[in-house]
């Protein structure tokens, strides 16, 4: 994806030739279309506050657990790792980013970008960290070990009260300026004293419920895709893709496997890592209640949902987890009926759906596409690489 | 002593206590076509995959020897300092009591020549059952077989920096006109798996000679094949040589080894019983007796 315009407008022609006589891609093309229309316009809609508020944070939710799902989608989509602990660099990205951001002298323009980035570097870290000894594994044995770590990370942070508060975590983030400054953060004395228990007046200019954040939110996910239709259609994406089908025959096409391997574990513990921070920061809340097993089951839900590999299916499918998850908390008034689903009874729907969608399209929804797309073009570039011309010609 | 681009000096491989071949000891001279045949069992492939670092060796050499005059021992595990560093630091210092023992600091802080890096040396193969990347176009298919020969990681494509873009043009260009080698151009947008059996095949070679390989090593590149395909395969193999690529070739096809083989080495149990030109083979008794078994005298009463 050199060029992202380009791109859009190919997708847009693509569509538009498949969509002639054919109700159900022409359906398919709307829809997308106002989903993202909705999605970009969220904050600014001209409708009821009450509406829009709940519209712009439902949204705002599934961008956020887009960005962790595409980091996810690294290791188990493209590298082919079933990988059950996203949620240890979400939850490490999240502290990180929260606990650096609680610091006096965080206080200058940017800072607040600057704490997601050493959240997904942090995250990114301890993806390498994990990733050495487990170079070997792969498949249930892989799954284990990933499983095994999100749990030790989230022990270790219930535990280590004096820098993480524990098993109350942290709640009520300090307020930011546009330029990511605190607002009302200088008063703050350390962590070490009131870790949990901070409290900020409210009415500030840029809480989690803005669309300053809103926009931020959909601007790293835009990055996010960028980067991963970039990676998808460069010598690495190639090499993990290559991994993915068969070790042995990517080996003695002299791919080293360990440093791949490495390099996904880093880009997807990144990329989780800034998710997290950016979750933490839009429910006001890091606590190991959200960082838990079931965060990594759910997100692993919407990959599976959705297509593994396809950055369209990974949103796709995020975005009918968490949307519907959101949806269903909804109460709807009919005269004096009130119709409510059980807040534990919406974990059965995911179960349901995801039967439907594996007995019907075991693929996902938007799987990813074997045949080259970009195979057409004529390529006009030097060919000195090929190396069997000398002799013959 | 002719040059020679491999040579295999002393090889054994055990298994536990299963003698995969013991003492096998041949070269393969450059720019010719060597083929390497025997019984089932006999332990070719095993051969093959310790020549390009699937298998750990038991005993012997590999000399490699890409540029005409300096054989390496590509089988030998060489110390890394890196390697070594990590595997103290991770074992925070205990791992450094290995260094007295002979056998564990050979297997803690030496590293053996893995697969991908016998490709940079340049040995490419392909396999038995055709090993494609099913999922990947045919183009893909090549173009991974090009990664060897780039240098963009992924900052580089993150970034578009010109030598991501310089290289992925480079490679788009190269593996169209390996496709083209191979005779598979028109196929290049297809999925790897929709192809026909001896496209697939054809598609492996084309995938080994995209890693630019000095010497190429055909795991019964035949098998399988009806007469026509295996004609092209012959026509493809003589011009894979012709193109300066040593080919080293296992196959049980005989009108194939006989008709475009320089040399013949023949494998029974283990061990090398014949080696010389298709004539000195065929004409060679061990290897008569390894294929259709010893002639018996016979007595004078079955007869009557």
């Amino acid at each position: 994806m050199a060029n992202p315009l380009r791109e859009m407008t190919r997708y847009t022609q693509t569509w538009w030739d498949s969509a002639r006589g054919n109700p159900w891609r022409l359906a398919q093309g709307v829809i997308v279309v106002a989903v993202v229309f909705v999605m970009v316009t969220a904050p600014i809609l001209p409708i009821p506050q009450q509406y829009r508020a709940r519209i712009a944070d439902i949204f705002l939710l599934c961008i956020i657990y887009s960005i962790i799902a595409i980091g996810l989608n690294v290791v188990t989509g493209y590298t082919g790792l079933l990988d059950l602990g996203i949620v240890a660099f979400a939850g490490i990205g999240a502290y990180t980013a929260t606990i650096l951001f609680d610091r006096p002298w965080m206080q200058f323009p940017g800072a607040f970008l600057l704490v997601l980035l050493v959240g997904g570097w942090h995250a990114a870290a301890w993806g390498v960290v994990r990733g050495a000894p487990t170079l070997r594994l792969s498949g249930d044995y892989y799954a284990i070990v990933t499983f095994a770590f999100a749990e030790i990370v989230r022990i270790v942070i219930r535990n280590e009260a004096w820098l993480t508060g524990g098993g109350n975590g942290f709640k009520n983030f300090p307020l930011l300026n546009p330029l990511g400054a605190k607002l009302n953060g200088g008063a703050y004395d350390g962590i070490l004293k009131t870790a949990g228990y901070w409290s900020y007046p409210s009415g500030g200019m840029w809480h989690s419920g803005t669309w300053q954040f809103y926009y931020l939110s959909l601007f790293v996910l835009v990055v996010t895709v960028i980067t991963m239709r970039r990676l998808e259609n460069s010598r690495t994406g190639r090499a993990w893709f290559a991994m993915k089908a068969d070790e042995t025959s990517a080996s003695t096409s002299g791919i080293n496997l360990n440093n791949y391997k490495m390099v996904s574990f880093a880009i997807s513990a990144f990329f989780a890592g800034i998710g997290g921070a950016l979750l933490g920061f839009k429910t006001n809340t890091v606590s190991t209640n959200v960082f838990d097993f079931w965060f990594s089951v759910v997100v692993l839900c919407g990959l599976v949902l959705g297509g593994m590999g396809s950055i369209t299916g990974v949103v796709t499918g995020t975005f009918i987890v968490y949307g519907l998850g959101e949806l269903l908390r909804e109460q709807i008034r009919i005269g004096d009926a009130v119709l409510k689903v059980d807040d534990r009874a919406r974990f059965l729907m995911f179960g349901l759906l995801l039967i439907v969608v594996m007995v019907f399209r075991p693929q996902g929804f938007f799987p990813r596409k074997r045949s080259a797309d970009t195979g057409d073009e004529a390529s006009d570039g030097d060919a000195s690489l090929f190396h069997l011309g000398g002799r013959t010609e | 002593m002719t040059s020679s681009i491999l040579r295999v000096e002393n090889l054994t491989k055990r298994f536990g206590g299963v003698v995969a071949f013991e003492d096998v000891s041949f070269k393969v001279a450059p720019g010719e076509i060597t083929s390497l045949i025997g019984p089932n069992g006999a332990g070719k492939t095993t051969v093959f995959n310790l020549i390009t670092g699937l298998y750990d060796k038991t005993a012997g050499c590999i000399w490699f020897n890409a540029t005409g005059d300096d054989p390496t021992d590509v089988s030998e595990p060489v110390f890394d300092p890196l390697h070594a560093a990590m595997v103290s630091l991770v074992s925070a210092g205990v791992g450094l009591i290995a260094l007295a023992h002979p056998t564990a600091r050979r297997r803690l802080y030496y590293l053996r020549c893995t697969p991908d890096f016998m490709t940079c040396q340049g040995i490419a193969r392909t396999f038995q059952n055709s090993r494609l990347f099913n999922d990947l176009s045919v183009l893909d298919n090549v173009k991974v077989g090009l990664h060897a020969r780039a240098n963009a990681n992924a900052v580089d494509a993150i970034l578009q920096t010109l030598r991501h873009r310089r290289e992925e043009s480079e490679i788009e260009a190269a593996a169209g006109k390996y496709l083209a080698f191979v005779g598979l151009a028109g196929r290049a947008t297809n999925a790897a798996s929709d192809l026909a059996y001896g496209e697939q095949r054809r598609l492996e070679i084309a995938r080994a000679l995209a890693t630019q390989p000095k010497l190429l090593l055909l795991d019964e590149p035949a098998a399988g094949m009806n007469p026509t395909e295996t004609n092209d395969l012959i026509a493809l193999i003589r011009k894979t040589r012709d193109a300066g690529v040593t080919v080293f070739l296992i196959e049980h096809d005989m009108k194939l080894v006989m008709e475009i083989s320089d040399r013949v080495i023949v494998l029974n149990h283990g061990r090398k019983i014949a080696d010389g030109t298709p004539e000195e083979v065929r004409a060679n008794p061990e290897v008569i007796a390894a294929y259709l078994g010893e002639e018996t005298p016979r007595d004078g009463k079955d007869d009557a």
